[in-house]
């Protein structure tokens, strides 16, 4: 089953549910589901930033596994960190989403 | 909020976000006399300004295009200086001038300042009717 991940709420998703859950299942191979993409909102894109250590493992699983990274664009330049993301990792909103994920469509996207 | 004057002596005000919500305002206002061509770009992008120009000089700018931020603080940036210049001041705007006006705008999005300036051109090649 492929997967997507829209991380919209703030309280623990990055710090918790992706860096303590599913990012160590993917690098060890057992997440149970191929993730196509993820997608972030809000401050959730604080963890794109380069020099981040979730998101630099983030991006070498993603570079290993073709999954897309995106960082909502408004979210970024209100927070003045579009330009600061890690490398290639782009900025956009739901028809960017949409178009990057349509040559691998998810079956299911998962709001977290 | 963060204000310069650039090379122009055009000043600048705000951020990307600053200019993406006031030009979301704007796009809520009616077209002005002088519409140019809805003007379309890479990733179904479009974008249309209209103006008031009156002995050659811009009066009132505006426009209405797709609600990308990028584009939209590009279009707004654009016609925050165009007014009270003349036609041939603001055709000599390019593309790479806007883009510089915008700081933190990743590479990958600042094609966005090309079709604002195409969507700008096409209103200053209409006949003024003023």
């Amino acid at each position: 089953m492929k997967v997507a991940y829209l991380f919209a709420t703030q309280k623990h998703t990055v710090s918790y549910v992706l860096a303590k859950m599913i990012l160590p299942q993917l690098e060890e191979g057992r997440h149970g589901a191929d993730v196509v993409g993820m997608f972030f909102f809000e401050d959730n894109n604080y963890v794109l930033l380069k020099g981040n250590p979730i998101g630099e493992r983030l991006l070498k699983i993603a570079k290993e596994k073709n999954i897309l990274l995106m960082g909502c664009d408004q979210c970024c330049y209100e927070r003045e960190i579009a330009d600061k993301l890690l490398d290639g990792v782009p900025i956009g909103c739901f028809p960017d989403l949409y178009g990057a994920l349509s040559g691998s469509p998810p079956d299911q996207v998962i709001t977290l | 909020m963060k204000s310069h004057n650039d090379s122009c002596g055009c000043a600048r005000r705000g951020t990307v976000i600053d200019y993406f919500n006031r030009g979301l305002a704007r796009q809520r206002r009616e077209s002005l006399p002088i519409t140019g061509a809805l003007v379309s770009g890479a990733d179904q992008l479009t974008a249309r300004f209209s103006l008031q120009i009156d002995a050659d000089r811009i009066q009132v700018a505006s426009f209405k295009a797709s609600t990308c931020v990028t584009l939209v603080a590009y279009c707004e940036a654009l016609v925050e200086s165009v007014e009270a210049l003349t036609t041939h001041e603001a055709k000599a705007i390019a593309p790479k001038e806007l883009a510089s006006w915008l700081a933190g705008v990743p590479a990958i999005k600042q094609d966005r300042a090309a079709l604002a300036i195409r969507a700008l051109h096409s209103a200053l090649a209409r006949p003024s009717t003023c």
